[in-house]
């Protein structure tokens, strides 16, 4: 799972950008060394060779052919790392002296260089360093010089071990480059999954943050580098911050229905007590006041507990329960309410799911579904309830089991553009506010069952008619 | 029937002592749980009330402390505290009822008379009757005046709490705790429309209806003679 995100995470791309940085700038580095390197080689072959000339020049003119023969037998037995050839030749281009055979047809490049290939076979001085490696045809690189009395000097080298030594240098260039580059990615590649775990780690505690248990923090980890540190702690002051100014929120509604509901059931009880006080004609307007006040009451209960179980940690009343059992027992409940609406209701189990859950919240927030659906379905409709195990493939590739409900209607339908408010509190669905009662609270309810059993609910199009889908996750077995 | 009061707050005291006191009960009260401890150790009372929150002894440990001491005299816990699990904590300490607050008065009264009633039945009863509705909880048969009713499982057990409690208002909150055995708010009074169809069964084709509607509490299931 890491390994794929490896190459994908930007921390990857930016060391692969970093890399392709540095390549460049090896590259450059080694083209400035090689140029360097070559220009002095070339140098120093000039200087050699020129040196050469002048030697058998200075001995032509001090003892003639002689000398220069004397030149040439001492400077073969010097033994020197690289050797020359030489040729000492009338006017008429005819060897005199040396150990070239012949006068050598060259190409004369710029700055007076001479070079030519040459068969070496009668050479009477033998290449004993670089024989193995070096072919008969030989490509020379010299320079030649024409004496006061016409004679003519060339004095020449291989050139194959300036290649060689050129080739090496390339060599050295390229392979310099692929282990920068290798190393490079590689490094970049523990660098970014190292980084990659840290964000993950970060990551799964945000989303159990998201879950619901704002009390959660991240945890500073020593290990970690100042920089991710200072993340995690802002990040967790963030939290704080958010956390105290919902808590202000929570407090605020929390107090408002508090403080009304006390009031409000104190002027519930003196209307109670008015009623036995009352001239009986009265007493039906004292009544419908009590069941006033009861449903502002109620309005008040369903708020406040929305507002708990949303910023709940309480899981406490939290267990094994059988998904199938409950939701038999909402229909049974509501069935007669259908059946005065000559509506039928259907309950189907296709497997029986265990859940980790809140029984009576379940009982709850699926007693909430149904009415809804009978409510918003017209005489004569059908509700069907169904429940089905579901497995599907998250986006880790492992499979996730969770039970799903179905709540169908052919009734009223929830219009696409106002699926997303109805789980907002006291929002009601334009067409329904006024013909249907209800204070707007009841999805909202729902949701809030939903999210802190960490399911998920859905609206969907029945046509005609309403979906609910609404999926929580199955116990575990242990 | 005689009733012990344990609460600190004295508005919400004085309003359930009034309130009792104007039904007809005998009522004592008590401000802290020291005191409401003494006075539930005299061993006079039917029915207490305890606060849960109280100074000095908190309502779950004064209950606790008497059920130690093998006093069983009936009792509710009112709080504020109103999940499910408070609730469950407070029955778990060896409480009757428990109660949210704020409450309506009438909902206290219907609940402090089940729990009062209910300490006078000793033996298990195998048939109930009131006038001439009769129920047998061994064959589940029930019948008025002679003729045979048939009943689906929830409206028998609906009748039997109803029928358990003759002559008590019983509210919608206490058949959703006890028949249905959920603690929730039901949207519409789902409850009323079980009523009608038992009364559809028990009431329709006889002289006089048993099964009443208390206005603004409940409903009661009693002989109207």
């Amino acid at each position: 799972m890491i390994r794929s995100n490896i190459f994908a995470s930007y921390t990857f791309r930016y060391t692969f950008a970093y890399i392709t940085g540095l390549s460049f700038a090896v590259f450059v580095l080694l083209a400035i060394v090689y140029a360097f390197f070559s220009y002095s080689y070339s140098q120093q072959v000039y200087n050699d060779i020129s040196s050469e000339l002048d030697g058998v020049e200075h001995s032509f003119n001090e003892s003639g052919v002689a000398g220069v023969q004397q030149y040439f037998d001492s400077a073969v037995q010097r033994g020197d790392f690289t050797h020359y050839f030489y040729m000492l030749a009338d006017e008429d281009y005819n060897k005199l002296s040396g150990n070239l055979d012949a006068w050598p047809q060259f190409t004369r490049y710029q700055g007076g260089w001479l070079c030519f290939e040459f068969d070496i076979l009668h050479d009477s001085y033998p290449l004993s360093t670089h024989k193995s490696a070096i072919s008969s045809r030989q490509d020379f690189v010299g320079r030649s010089l024409t004496l006061d009395n016409g004679y003519h000097i060339i004095v020449a080298r291989h050139y194959a071990d300036v290649i060689h030594t050129t080739e090496l240098v390339i060599g050295i260039l390229v392979r310099g480059m692929l282990v920068t580059i290798v190393l490079g990615t590689i490094a970049g590649a523990l660098i970014s999954r190292v980084w990659l775990r840290r964000v993950e780690k970060i990551n799964h505690n945000i989303m159990n943050i998201m879950n619901g248990d704002l009390n959660q923090r991240i945890e500073v980890d020593g290990r970690n580098s100042p920089d991710i540190q200072k993340l995690i702690v802002n990040f967790n002051a963030m939290l704080d911050e958010l956390q105290n100014s919902m808590e202000g929120i929570r407090r605020v509604s929390d107090n408002i229905a508090h403080d009304l509901r006390t009031p409000l059931t104190r002027l519930r009880n003196r209307l109670e007590l008015l009623s036995d006080k009352v001239e009986p004609h009265n007493q039906d307007e004292v009544y419908d006041l009590i069941d006033e006040a009861d449903s502002l009451l109620n309005t008040f209960s369903a708020l406040l507990r929305i507002t708990r179980i949303e910023s709940a940690q309480q899981r406490e009343g939290f267990g094994k329960v059988d998904a199938a059992t409950i939701l038999a027992d909402v229909v049974e409940l509501y069935e007669p309410l259908a059946e005065d609406k000559q509506q039928q209701i259907i309950f189907e189990a296709h497997s029986r799911p265990i859940l980790y859950g809140d029984r009576d919240m379940l009982f709850q927030s699926w007693v909430n579904l149904v009415d809804n659906a009978i409510k918003y379905t017209q005489h004569g409709g059908i509700i069907k309830v169904s429940l089905n195990v579901v497995v599907e493939k998250d986006e880790h590739n492992t499979e996730q089991r969770f039970a799903r409900i179905f709540v169908d209607d052919n009734g009223q339908s929830i219009a696409e553009d106002e699926r997303e408010n109805a789980f907002r509190r006291f929002y009601r669905v334009e067409a329904s506010r006024g013909l249907v009662p209800g204070n707007g609270l009841g999805l909202s309810l729902i949701a809030a069952i939903v999210h802190l059993h960490r399911g998920e609910i859905n609206l969907l199009s029945n046509n005609p008619g309403l979906r609910v889908q609404l999926d929580l996750p199955l116990a575990r077995d242990d | 029937m005689r009733i012990l009061v344990i609460e600190d707050d004295s508005s919400v005291a004085e309003f359930i002592v009034k309130g009792l006191e104007d039904a007809g009960f005998n009522v004592d009260h008590a401000a802290d749980g020291q005191q409401g401890l003494n006075l539930a150790r005299a061993g006079v009372y039917n029915v207490l009330i305890v606060d849960r929150m109280l100074p000095q002894i908190d309502g779950l440990s004064l209950i606790q402390a008497l059920r130690e001491e093998n006093d069983k005299t009936p009792a509710l816990i009112i709080s504020a505290l109103g999940e499910v699990v408070d609730r469950v904590k407070g029955l778990k300490a060896g409480g009757d009822d428990y109660l949210v607050k704020p409450f309506a008065f009438a909902e206290l009264q219907a609940r402090v008379e089940a729990i009062g009633r209910r300490n006078d039945v000793n033996a298990p009863e195998t048939s109930l009757k009131v006038t001439d509705l009769e129920m047998d909880l061994l064959t589940h048969k029930v019948t008025r005046a002679g003729t045979n009713i048939m009943l689906q499982p929830r409206e028998f057990r609906l009748l039997e709490y109803l029928m358990k409690h003759a002559g008590q208002v019983v509210t919608r909150t206490m058949l959703l705790e006890n028949v249905w055995d959920y603690h929730f708010d039901p949207q519409t009074n789902v409850i009323d429309v079980h009523i009608s169809r038992l009364r559809q069964k028990i009431d329709k084709d006889f002289d006089y209806a048993l099964l009443n509607t208390v206005r603004g509490a409940g409903y009661m299931l009693h002989d109207p003679q």
